[in-house]
């Protein structure tokens, strides 16, 4: 077996966009999908056109929660271009399943959880505004819209629990009636035994709530999908935008059709973002599928964003009652924490993600020797949680660090000092915290004291001073923290076409993330074929035979792993090739850059590029020596290619520092962002480019939820943030130049020595950004401050109501 | 294009577009349309005609004198913006147009499409305001006092459209709004312009109608100068309210918004009694 190396060592410290003369692993290669996607040569799928086209349209709850009393359409039968309203009774009708909930693995909760029906339109009860009724299909979107402006809905109002808070309050209105306090499930973790003894000791405990609030993902490209029929081969067919074309296949194959899944085919084009938003199922792709098989032409619908705020599920909105036990020296003794999770008002199939995998990483980078956690799901009247960039790492590592930071404080030490007491240090790995997960490898104390240097953290009282100079406040603040990257298995097949060209058939799929240019690089440096003649394809399940999709930073790790298993199947094979061709025992071949060598020899050699030709050469091959026309064996003899398969078990750990300033003005309570340090531990780097623009795009995405980002509802349930004029988006100048570091210790746990890198600043930078705030508000007595820090919140921490100005 | 159905018309000169108005209530014109498109998408509004004045040369030039700037209704912020001459003559009204949301709004919307529509938290009201105005209309000609009469209400009647508006040329004057952080509209805004002899102190983003802050204009008449103003306070009762801003928080951005726009007035000269 031919073995790729490809390791760093431990402790490098790595320049992202060092400049390297190759353009093969640990190489900043362009982009090779930007020319397409910049130039307007994409293809998304609101670019596709079928013939004979409807449009869709679905007609949204305006109430929150409500009994559907009566839908009467008569009044929009003679809008011209109408083709078909249907409503849930006829979906249910015609047999089609509901969306599952896939998150809740039934160990877990003991199997103990409040299962939700949730059909892709409303049938007796809405539950959220938002929430489809109809489904409107027309010539037009116009005829569609005229339709659905003229069809009545008689609701019959019903209680609304349009927050946690209120699904939390004593006698609060249920959601659903069977899940008493609106609970969806009860999870625990650790020893409440110990974790109450470690209290009694305690010479310190530090007790707060710490909100993490509902954002919306606001992936650039809003969801749309087609779906169509093929009566002929008795097929649907979906183009969609969806981030997982694979995983919309078993969903609707298995769960919504009962159907063989060859007679389900997902296709998925150009895909601009999703951020975890995008890879379960939606309601409308299910729509589309059923009216075109309902009309026998093809439907398309497109979202726009006002839509998208009002019918894509939501990320975070966790509440956490956390106590923390210390002794005086600032020693963790244990933590008991309390966490309610909004799951929203039905359950998608990601939802339960976020709080389940969060909850996990409670312990952060610190020996904490008791911990006892319960973690409850709650139902709410508003979207369907599912998973957002980080998906329930930010919420935890805000608690924890969050945590360390108000000990600090009442203790009297300094935030990295709290931090060197507690530290799981390198000797104590591979370590189980007390809530049972094991990190292979880490060194934290080590990766602060890098952010720390690269933050200038020494001088950071000669910079306050100036900023007061200006009349501003400035505060600083640090987080350390640690995540869980790479879920389940992945499968990657590289195949060799008859003209030499490479085609990677992945099961990954990138929306954003550049695997045009990772993975053929990678592909480019293992099997020395030129990156010219290396092509990605990906989000065809008639093409791609099995996949993942692309989430919790798993890509490189499992489907980057899988793609090595698959370049040294085919480098093995065409060894056996090579030999024949060469006359030589494979046993004496070495494989180098592209050449199969018979290096004990007289170095005779022959490209792997010949090689693959050969594997379809009409009648066997010529040897090297003796011009011998040799037959091929048949497992040869039909082209080169291999599989390669990876399952991350175990998963593997990035961690990191992030290290925020800030600049408070404090008549208007703004908020500027002036410092954003990062140094992350993400293993071994494939390309130093992509990665510098995941943490940068991490860190925007980080930055907006800590200061700006928030889904609001008023008491009604209604949506207050239904438009970029109400919800606040991070923006290019709301950032200063970021200072990036890398401090990789390479991990064992995958062949590749990579970690995920694509979540490192939306789990890393929020509590620093709040912890720089009320380090700035210090002077004005403030303790601790709730996401987003938006001017007035900060103003009236400030400046509270009954305190003269 | 999800648009409800009306007739598009595209008049060549103000006449014509006149004559379309005339006995049709209905209608709607359509100047920058920031403001209408986004409406008639979401079917806020059903017109039965769109009256596009955008060919219409009468409603558009700059005119720059040593006293006035007169602005054509069909202006856009962009052109006020870049304009050299407005920038020499009234530098606080280059720095609001340039300030107006994004490239893209600013070469589209109009300053008579704002000032007729009257958002509280737009930007042009302000500096209509704080310039002592006059605005001329195909009727008559509506001094700035009497123009912005409510929420997205003013003194235009049916029928009755905005030509020109001629903005007085102050001694000094200053802009400063602190903007909405997600749509980027006025949350709080000041304008403030010294003429001789007189001193207009023009408030908009905070209550439901641009409107002038008396004391703030007394007190800077008594003495042109911050500390004028520091411990003067806005009344809160009087304030919009939203998610982003409570009527306790604008009441303060009131006076931080004044004493910005007086720093900018005051050119970082040293102040003089105006």
């Amino acid at each position: 077996m031919n073995k790729i190396v490809n390791e760093m060592p431990a402790g490098t410290v790595v320049t992202p966009s060092r400049q390297l003369n190759h353009s093969g692993i640990g190489a900043p290669v362009r982009r090779r999908e930007d020319p397409r996607l910049l130039t307007g040569k994409g293809r998304f799928a609101d670019n596709i056109t079928m013939t004979r086209q409807l449009r869709g349209y679905v007609l949204r709850s305006p109430v929150a929660h409500a009994k559907i009393k009566r839908i009467d359409v008569s009044p929009a039968l003679d809008v011209p271009g109408l083709v078909a309203i249907l409503t849930g009774e006829d979906y249910a009708a015609d047999g089609w399943g509901d969306i599952p909930c896939v998150s809740i693995p039934p160990n877990i909760t003991g199997g103990g959880y409040h299962a939700t029906p949730f059909p892709p339109l409303a049938t007796d009860r809405v539950l959220a505004v938002g929430t489809g009724v109809a489904f409107i299909v027309a010539e037009t979107l116009a005829a569609a819209i005229d339709v659905a402006e003229r069809i009545e809905v008689e609701y019959d109002e019903l209680p609304v629990v349009p927050t946690l808070e209120a699904a939390l309050a004593d006698n609060a209105p249920l959601v659903w009636p069977q899940a008493k306090g609106n609970r969806c499930f009860t999870h625990e973790l650790g020893d409440a035994a110990a974790a109450d003894a470690a209290f009694e000791r305690a010479e310190h405990v530090v007790r707060a709530r710490i909100r993490n609030q509902r954002v919306a993902g606001n992936p650039m490209e809003p969801r749309t999908c087609i779906g169509a029929w093929d009566p002929g081969d008795m097929r649907w067919q979906l183009t969609s935008s969806t981030a997982n074309p694979h995983r919309i296949r078993l969903i609707l194959a298995d769960q919504i059709l009962g159907v063989p899944a060859h007679r389900v085919h997902v296709v998925a084009g150009d895909v601009g973002g999703g951020f975890g938003t995008k890879g379960g199922i939606y309601p409308e792709e299910i729509l589309v599928l059923w009216a075109a098989q309902r009309t026998g032409r093809p439907v398309k619908w497109v979202s726009d964003r006002s839509e998208a705020f009002l019918s894509d599920f939501n990320g975070r909105d966790q509440i956490a009652d956390a106590e923390f036990a210390f002794n005086k020296d600032g020693t963790v003794l244990g933590a008991r924490i309390v966490v309610n999770h909004n799951l929203g008002c039905q359950l998608g199939p990601s939802t339960a993600h976020p709080p389940l995998v969060g909850t996990r990483m409670l312990s952060g980078v610190y020996a904490i020797p008791a911990m006892h956690v319960t973690v409850n799901g709650i139902f709410t009247n508003s979207r369907t949680l599912t998973t957002y960039r980080g998906a329930g790492r930010p919420e935890a590592t805000l608690v924890v660090e969050r945590m360390m930071d108000l000990a600090a404080e009442e203790l009297g030490l300094a935030p990295d000092e709290i931090r060197r007491r507690n530290f799981i240090r390198p000797n104590q790995m591979p370590y189980t915290t007390c809530i049972g997960e094991t990190y292979d490898c880490g060194e934290f104390e080590a990766i602060m004291d890098e952010a720390l240097r690269l933050a200038d953290w020494e001088d950071f009282a000669a910079r306050r001073a100036d900023s007061e100079a200006r009349g501003r406040l400035r505060g600083r603040g640090l987080a350390v923290y640690i995540e869980v990257c790479a879920t389940i298995s992945e499968r990657m097949e590289v195949r060799f076409d008859s003209a030499g060209g490479v085609t990677i058939l992945a099961g990954t799929f990138s929306y954003g993330q550049g695997h045009e240019t990772s993975f053929v690089q990678m592909a480019h440096e293992w099997l020395g074929v030129p990156i010219e003649k290396i092509r990605l394809l990906q989000g065809d399940t008639d093409k791609i035979a099995t996949g993942r999709g692309s989430f919790g930073s798993r890509s490189m790790t499992v489907g980057g792993s899988a793609l090595k298993q698959a370049c040294e199947s085919v480098i093995d094979k065409g060894t056996r090739l090579a030999a024949i061709m060469l006359e030589v025992d494979p046993a004496e071949i070495v494989f180098e850059s592209g050449l199969y060598l018979w290096k004990a020899g007289d170095q005779r050699s022959v490209t792997i590029d010949e090689v693959a030709k050969a594997s379809f050469a009409w009648k066997g091959v010529t040897t090297y020596a003796s011009g011998a026309l040799k037959s091929i064996p048949a497992d040869l003899w039909s082209g080169l290619e291999g599989i390669g398969h990876f399952s991350a078990n175990p998963q593997n750990y990035p961690n990191g520092c992030y290290i925020a300033e800030v600049e408070v003005e404090p008549e208007t309570g703004q908020v500027h962002l002036v410092g954003v340090t990062a140094v992350d531990d993400v293993g071994n780097v494939v390309n130093p480019l992509l990665l510098e623009g995941q943490i940068m795009g991490a860190i925007a995405q980080a930055a907006g939820q800590a200061l700006k980002e928030k889904v609001v509802h008023d008491e009604t349930g209604q949506l207050l943030t239904g438009a970029y004029t109400d919800y606040a988006m991070p923006q290019a100048g709301d950032f200063p130049r970021f200072k990036l570091g890398l401090r990789s210790v390479p991990t064992a746990t995958n062949p590749l020595g990579v970690k995920g890198g694509a979540e490192a600043g939306t789990v890393g930078l929020p509590p620093a950004i709040v912890s720089a705030v009320v380090d700035a508000l210090r002077p004005y007595g403030v303790r601790d401050l709730k996401m987003p820090l938006t001017p007035m919140s900060v103003w009236e921490a400030m400046n509270p109501e009954g305190e003269e100005e | 294009m999800n648009l409800p159905d009306f007739k598009y018309e595209r008049p060549q000169n103000l006449d014509a577009a006149l004559e379309l108005l005339r006995g049709n209530p209905q209608a709607r014109v359509l100047a920058g349309g920031q403001t209408l498109i986004p409406a008639l998408k979401q079917r806020l509004d059903r017109p039965s005609v769109l009256i596009d004045l955008r060919a219409i040369a009468e409603l558009r030039g700059i005119e720059v004198s040593s006293t006035h700037v007169s602005v054509g209704a069909m202006t856009r912020h962009a052109e006020i913006a870049a304009h050299a001459d407005i920038g020499m003559a009234i530098p606080a009204l280059r720095h609001l147009a340039s300030g107006i949301a994004h490239p893209q709004v600013r070469n589209m919307g109009t300053i008579g499409g704002s000032i007729a529509n009257n958002d509280p938290a737009a930007d042009y009201p302000a500096a209509v305001v704080g310039l002592d105005a006059t605005v001329e209309t195909t009727k008559r000609r509506i001094p700035a006092d009497a123009f912005f009469t409510g929420l997205f209400e003013t003194a235009l009647e049916p029928e009755e459209l905005v030509l020109r508006v001629h903005f007085r040329v102050p001694r000094r004057a200053g802009y400063h709004k602190i903007a909405n952080q997600a749509s980027g509209y006025v949350t709080v805004g000041c304008f403030i312009a010294a003429f001789d002899g007189q001193i207009r102190v023009a408030v908009n983003g905070a209550g439901p109608c641009v409107f002038r802050q008396a004391d703030f204009e007394a007190a800077l008449r008594a003495n042109w100068s911050p500390d004028a103003i520091r411990d003067l306070k806005q009344d809160p009762a009087t304030m919009n309210e939203d998610m982003h801003a409570s009527k306790r928080y604008r009441a303060h951005l009131v006076a931080v918004a004044a004493a910005r726009a007086l720093n900018m007035a005051a050119g970082g000269l040293e102040m003089e009694k105006a």
